[in-house]
């Protein structure tokens, strides 16, 4: 490397003649599988694993518990009240389908983009966007006064032969929600299918060879294979790229064509889908960060990638505060007293404490990450992603709970507090998430270990200027990929 | 019957052979209806109410729709007249103290689920009071004595026999050492009773908790005889309410309700004028012109300002034999307490001599009420808006004279004719040790209480829907009260009881007020039987639930001369020196309704409180005293010690405390035990209704409150913010403003751009159904909400949900402050589901849940929710309930039997709402359709527009160029709340116009205090 480096994993350092490197420590194709495909295989499960599996995985009983106990006795087990009637349930919704966002976006926008830094942080991504969704999903169906019937949400066929009314918002939400849910889930298997490959051939149990291979759909690595890979995957890259702008756009529009003052904001879908994003990257961030550091995958995901990340957070939070802030002025710009009221409200009614949580979080914490220093410390920028998450949730919280809280007429004001089962059932919903993303982890190859491969310097087509190193994309050279295997 | 162990709250019978396990059972079981239900143990089973409701509707049916005779046949073929699944409505009154409301009840198959007012009988007009409304859920009431219990050493059951074996040895046609303590009720059969039980040497008590007697006496004093007030309010340019509550706790408060808001047309341009002097706030005090806050004590002060004000500030004449020294007079001019506008409330009066009314409550001393008395004499106001009915009182005794008697040991027996005076008589009679003095204690009451536990014999007392009876309303018409069906658990009137007591070959109920009535009519002994022409009086009578022109006509009574006593001036008022004022509650009266859930959660019209009194407290005393809203007080009166949450009322007059009746029993029941603090240890027989002296302590602890209404304190930029609003939700006017200028009311409103549709809008063709509620004449009254609660089976969930803000009315009141918070205005309105054309609830439910009809109705599909709620969110005036639990799981087999079967039992979680009382609009279409024409103005009433007393409420059809409601849709005073939604809600309000006395209101104070509400209405 031409910069006199200290540190050997720092690759953060702007040399405009060249590309940086992404993958670092001097790797070859063969350490790469080794890495990635022996923590699913060969590496002896750490103690640690199995302590936070069992912690997680009792926080998911938790939530069971709850939803059982929701389910038995009915929604009033939670604090909604009557001008309060979507609380935490569709708070922790939103949160949940935002952190979705980041995994899509990573598969599929930086793909068509050409971000070749994404390789690495994109099988994470994509596979927290899948656990988020489904936290997500679980939400909305719980949280109807009689779910036992949540399936009439669904335009299918049913005795009282009545189709749901496309006119209501929710009703774009399940559709919204359910093809982001699909197309997420297909774009991730497809990406893993050469990877699930590796893991059937390097098995060794014979459990493990029939589920890989299953898994694996008969791959073999033909010309024809990749070729095909290759064009479903940029397919479903391009199916996937609106859907990230229009899942939250949809979901805002819950808010956003009700006409509750506060709800009522035409900023709503840019808005969303800009914080959105941004809780997403911090979500990844605070996964990803720990995961690098236990499987020893710091070569892989390298500082330049978290500077990377920190820098779309930098961007959207910035969108995000801008949002803030026009919101305020078209309130007042717009004349509309009831609409300015519910944001000086916000600001400085019963719920100004979230309010200003969630300034301080969103709009305050990101600015920092100008400075390159804090950009590329670990510590420091986990504990900002932690922060970022934080007041992405408050967001939420404050959009839904505030505007509710008092709307039209003074007489139905009231506050809302949420109750133990509220807060255990959130709880309960990380428990859900993280026990997927440590099975994931265990049992998946964590990194895209053959698209890896197109980013490092031996891929490079030498000499080939209109060949940037890594774009792997209907390129790979058949010579390589024997290499490979 | 008790043999059967009461083992839960569900006991059904599992054979007959448990049920005729004992030989009471058996005997019941081979004499199916022994003059009543022998009542199964537990609950009150489906089954056995089933063999009831076909017998009484049996009964009923035997001629036409009443029940002439007391025999009871099985249901076998269906009678004449009678429809399964059709409602039958039958009249009957219902007593609360000595005011009898008369009433309409409708029943079911012979359950009676609903009632409401008689709308041929001039004092209702078919309003009802919303503890009329309730009346009906008490019938039900699971906690109501099962029985009859014989406490003698131990506690053993009984059975009627038993007590009318123990009645004729013990009586025996000579009462001597008998005390009776009666309720104050208006039957005149009932004292009638008492007195053949006088005559054969009994003594007569009485005890009412709160009690009309002042009235009577200071008419006494005024006249030289008792005499009741009754109004024409029509009469009345200026009225003058000193703390009486003319709207409500008035004996013909339903009428005077009516002849009030009639008078106060602005669109004639001419509205009458009401003055209030009240300490605590009272709907009367809301729909005041001017209110003034004073305390109870100081009315006394305030009228004697007022007088001399008239006398030598507006030279009015007193009569002569008026009784009031000129030189006495005099020294009241200007006193304080007459307050900054007396001069102009003295001259309003004069100018309006002969046509206004000066009205003092029944917690002001007599001295207050002769004065008044003489001063609407000399007004020229008797004879018009104000006339007097002599009254002849029985030779009776008071409470603290039987308790005098008791502890002389003068009295072997002691019948307790209803009551429960162990817990509410004043606490310095010490009843509960004096009654122990009698030998037998008889107790006859609904509920096994306080004082049937300190009784020998608890017997078991009918409520009036099944009880045969009579009553007399406050002008001396006679009303009629019939069952509807045989009593649930075998209980007897009080009418039977005495007849146990008095007569030697004991009658029934029936058989008492139709001899009675035979006798009224001229006729000598028992009723005939066969006499046709007294068959079809008695019929008519019993029919129209009142004998019509059997009010006695008023009589002007001479001034009797004596001299008027002037209330004594206590210590100033302070801090240190609180007054204490004792009032009936709004909702459950003096505590007989306190297991009544409807009432309970029924929110005062001011405080807005639910399952709870306080201690109201106004803003400024409670700041210098350190309390803040929900600070558990302790307050010390007499001696004597309670605690009690603090209620910061806006408006309550300062230094003065109030406290109301009834809550806090340990043994209301499962309803309302545990709701509410007990004050009744704190009235002593010389302060029954106020006094001063009380000390308040804070105890530093807080005690949570369920209010339906700022369900949260409030903070500063959200009460600001209600204060801006106000004026464009509730508006109003003054009636110079708005004659000046009609479109004032218009132009109230948010300024918004032209509202424009994107699409053509349907036009509904058939029936366009709208209704109007007319802000000036609502008083807030509840009866409403009651109403619809009993209408549309809205269900109760309890001080705890109401706090988390889950009550579930299908129409609130919704009350606002303005102005100084010590002196503030409070305006009220009514808000249900306005079924908005372009309803944003329906737009939004993903499952077309909630769809309009074609009439225009917001419509809720109950068994398509999913329960979303996304509807409630959209919804701009927050109308729809959700289910956040199964509410109707915890009713008892009793409880359910008032569910009115035309409407949908909601299930947990569905959202629900006003529906303009479809089943009303489809029982009206059936109708036109049979007789084969449109629905007509006034087919329909709905549940709020029935009860309403005032008028407020109009239901109809907008295409109908003649309905009302379109009349009422074309005045300038109307608006549609929050119209720049453009969602078209087809419920709109009518402004409320204030018609302020101008004197006062340009006052530069008044102007101040009140905010300016004359500039409000030039909106903003």
């Amino acid at each position: 490397m031409k910069q006199s480096v200290i540190d050997p994993l720092n690759n953060t350092v702007d040399d405009p003649t060249r590309p940086t490197e992404l993958v670092l420590g001097g790797q070859s194709y063969t350490t790469i599988t080794e890495t990635v495909a022996d923590i699913a295989l060969e590496q002896k499960t750490p103690k640690a694993w199995y302590v936070a599996f069992a912690f997680f995985a009792s926080l998911t009983g938790v939530l069971f518990l709850m939803i059982g106990y929701l389910i038995v006795t009915g929604v009033g087990v939670w604090g909604l009240n009557n001008p309060v009637s979507w609380g935490w349930a569709i708070v922790n919704f939103v949160f949940w389908v935002g952190i979705g966002h980041a995994g899509t976006l990573i598969s599929a926008i930086l793909f068509l983009l050409r971000q070749k830094w994404r390789t690495s942080i994109n099988r994470f991504a994509e596979a927290m966007t899948i656990f988020a969704v489904v936290c997500a999903g679980l939400f909305p169906a719980i949280h109807v006064g009689r779910i036992w019937l949540v399936h009439w949400l669904f335009p299918i066929p049913n005795y009282q032969a009545m189709w749901p009314n496309f006119r209501s918002p929710l009703l774009w939400d399940v559709f919204a929600v359910g093809t982001y849910a699909l197309v997420s889930l297909l774009f991730w298997y497809t990406g893993m299918v050469p990877d699930l490959a590796t893991l059937r051939d390097r098995a060794k149990g014979r459990v493990r060879q029939i589920i890989y291979g299953t898994l694996a759909i008969g791959w073999r690595g033909s010309h024809r294979h990749w070729h095909r890979y290759e064009k479903a995957y940029l397919l479903l890259a391009g199916l996937a790229t609106p859907l990230v702008l229009s899942v939250h756009s949809v979901v805002s529009f819950d808010f956003a064509t009700s006409q509750l003052p506060g709800w009522h904001t035409s900023i709503f879908p840019p808005y969303f889908v800009a914080g959105a994003v941004f809780s997403g990257f911090a979500m990844v961030g605070t996964v990803l960060i720990p995961a690098r550091q236990w499987f020893g995958l710091k070569h892989l995901i390298t500082l330049h990638h978290l500077d990377n990340m920190n820098k779309i957070i930098l961007a959207t939070g910035s969108i995000v505060g801008f949002a803030y802030a026009t919101e305020f002025f078209i309130a007042w710009y717009g004349g509309n007293p009831y609409e300015s009221f519910a944001f000086v409200n916000r600001a400085f009614g019963p719920y100004a404490w979230a309010y200003w949580t969630m300034v301080t979080c969103n709009v305050v914490t990101p600015q920092l990450f100008w400075f390159k220093k804090i950009r590329t410390n670990i510590k420091v920028m986990w504990v900002m992603y932690i922060f970022v998450n934080i007041g992405m949730w408050f967001e939420r919280f404050v959009i839904t709970v505030t505007s509710l809280s008092r709307d039209f007429l003074p007489s139905s004001w009231a506050y809302y507090k949420p109750t133990l089962i509220d807060i255990l059932t959130f709880v309960g919903s990380f428990g859900l998430f993280f026990t997927l993303f440590l099975l994931f982890v265990r049992f998946l190859p964590v990194i895209a270990m053959a698209e890896v491969k197109t980013v490092m310097p031996i891929a490079d087509l030498a000499g080939d200027e209109n060949r940037p190193a890594g774009d792997y994309h209907g390129d790979i050279h058949p010579k390589r990929r024997k290499g490979d295997k | 019957m008790s043999e059967i162990k009461n083992t839960g709250d569900r006991q059904y019978w599992r054979s007959i052979a448990e049920l005729t396990g004992s030989e009471v059972s058996r005997r019941h079981a081979d004499n199916e209806f022994p003059g009543g239900i022998a009542p199964p143990a537990g609950d009150f089973s489906r089954r056995r109410f089933l063999q009831i409701m076909s017998a009484s509707v049996a009964l009923g049916s035997l001629a036409g729709c009443r029940w002439p005779e007391e025999r009871i046949i099985p249901f076998a073929s269906r009678p004449e007249g009678m429809t399964p699944g059709t409602p039958l409505a039958f009249a009957t009154a219902m007593e609360l103290g000595p005011v009898a409301q008369a009433l309409v009840a409708t029943s079911y198959d012979g359950r009676p689920i609903k009632v409401d007012g008689n709308p041929d009988f001039h004092l209702s007009g078919g309003g009802s009071s919303a503890m009329a409304q309730a009346s009906v859920l008490d019938l039900y009431d699971p906690d109501r004595s099962r029985g009859i219990v014989r406490r003698q050493g131990g506690e053993s059951p009984a059975t009627w026999d038993d007590f009318a074996a123990f009645a004729d040895s013990r009586f025996g046609g000579n009462l001597d050492g008998v005390a009776l303590l009666t309720e104050v009720g208006s039957s005149p059969s009932h004292w009638e009773m008492l007195e053949r039980a006088t005559r054969r040497g009994a003594r007569l008590y009485y005890w009412e908790p709160v009690c009309r007697i002042n009235e009577i006496r200071g008419a006494q004093q005024a006249f030289g005889q008792p005499a009741k007030t009754v109004l024409d309010v029509s009469q009345a340019q200026v009225i003058v309410d000193f703390d009486a509550n003319l709207l409500q706790d008035h004996p013909t408060a339903l009428r005077n309700t009516r002849q009030f808001v009639d008078a106060r047309d602005p669109e004639s341009g001419h509205m009458n004028r009401l003055y209030c002097f009240e300490n605590s706030y009272s709907i009367t005090g809301g729909m005041a012109d001017h209110r003034f806050p004073t305390p109870a004590r100081d009315i006394g002060f305030t009228l004697w300002a007022l007088a001399a004000e008239l006398v030598f500030g507006q030279g009015l004449e007193l009569p002569s034999a008026a009784g009031i020294d000129h030189a006495n007079l005099r020294k009241w001019r200007n006193h304080p307490a007459g307050g900054k506008h007396i001069a102009a409330l003295a001259s309003d009066l004069m100018t309006h001599r002969g046509q206004s009314l000066l009205l003092a409550g029944m917690r002001q001393e007599p001295a207050v009420h002769t004065l008044i008395h003489v001063l609407n004499t000399a007004l020229g106001n008797v004879g018009r808006a104000i006339s007097y009915l002599p009254l002849r009182l029985p030779a009776i005794g008071d409470i603290k004279e039987l308790a005098e008697e008791l502890n002389r040991g003068r009295v072997n027996t002691l019948v307790l004719l209803g009551g429960n005076p162990v817990h509410d008589a004043p606490v310095d009679l010490d009843f509960a040790a004096a009654m122990m003095r009698a030998q037998e204690r008889i107790h006859l009451s609904t509920h096994d209480n306080a004082t049937s536990r300190a009784a020998t014999w608890h017997l078991n007392r009918a409520h009036y829907l099944e009880s045969w009876g009579d009553a007399t309303a406050w002008d001396d018409t006679h009303l009629s009260v019939q069952p509807l069906i045989e009593p649930l658990f075998a209980g007897k009137t009080g009418l039977e009881l005495l007849s146990l007591i008095v007569d030697d070959t004991p009658r029934t109920s029936y058989q008492i007020v139709r001899d009675g009535f035979h006798r009224r009519g001229g006729g000598r002994g028992p009723a005939p039987t066969n006499d046709g022409r007294f068959e079809k009086r008695w019929r008519e009578f019993i029919h129209n639930g009142f004998m019509a022109d059997s009010a006695t006509a008023p009589s002007p009574l001479p001034l009797a001369g004596a001299a008027i006593e002037e209330p004594g001036a206590g210590g100033d008022l302070s801090a240190r020196n609180l007054e204490i004022s004792f009032t009936l509650d709004q909702s459950i009266y003096d505590g007989r309704f306190a297991n009544n859930a409807w009432l309970q959660e029924t929110p005062d019209f001011m405080t807005k409180l639910t399952w709870d009194n306080a201690a109201l407290i106004g803003p400024a005393t409670a700041d210098e005293l350190g309390v803040k809203h929900g600070d558990l007080l302790s307050l010390e009166y007499g001696g004597r010690q309670r605690e009690i949450v603090a209620y910061i009322l806006p408006g309550q007059a300062k230094y003065s405390v109030t406290v109301t009746l009834g809550y806090g029993r340990e043994d209301t029941g499962r309803v309302g035990s545990g709701a509410g603090f007990n004050v009744y240890p704190l009235r002593t027989w010389d302060a029954l209704n106020h006094g001063d002296g009380l000390r308040i302590t804070n105890t530093g602890r807080s005690y949570p409150l369920a209010t339906t209404q700022d369900h949260h304190a409030i903070d500063a930029s959200g009460a600001a913010e209600t204060q801006r609003r106000v004026s464009s939700l509730v508006r109003e006017a003054n009636l110079d403003d708005y004659t000046t200028d009609p479109e004032v009311i218009a132009h109230a409103g948010l300024h918004h751009p032209a509202l424009k549709s994107l699409w053509k809008e349907f036009d509904y063709p058939g029936y366009k159904w709208g209704k109007a509620i007319d802000l000036n004449k609502c008083t807030g009254c509840n009866a409403c909400v009651v109403s619809c609660q009993a209408e549309n089976n809205v269900a109760v969930v309890g001080k705890d949900e109401v706090s988390r803000g889950r009550e579930m009315s299908w129409l609130r009141l919704d009350r606002y402050f303005k102005g100084d918070m010590d002196d503030p205005e409070v305006v009220t309105q009514p808000v249900g589901c306005v079924q908005c054309e372009l309803a944003p609830c329906e737009q939004v439910c993903p499952v077309a849940a909630t769809v309009h009809s074609d009439e225009g109705l917001n419509t809720m599909v109950y068994n398509r929710c999913v329960g979303t709620r996304y509807c409630s969110n959209n919804c701009p005036y927050k109308v729809r309930r959700f289910n956040w639990f199964n509410n109707f799981e915890d009713l008892t087999d009793t409880e359910r039997l008032v569910l009115n079967p035309d409407v949908t039992v909601r299930a947990r979680g569905v959202i629900e709402k006003c529906s303009y009382c479809t089943q009303r609009i489809e029982a009206a279409r059936v109708a036109a359709r049979v007789a084969g024409r449109k629905i007509e103005d006034g087919d329909i009433t709905t549940a709020c527009q029935q009860a309403c007393p005032a008028g407020a409420i109009v239901f109809g059809d907008l295409n109908d160029p003649e309905s009302r409601v379109s009349k009422l849709r074309e005045k300038n005073r109307g608006y549609d709340l929050l119209a720049f939604l453009n969602i078209k809600p087809r419920t709109f309000y009518l402004a409320k116009i204030r018609n302020p006395n101008p004197k006062i209101a340009s006052s530069a104070l008044h102007g101040e205090q009140s905010g300016g509400h004359g500039n409000q209405s030039g909106g903003h």
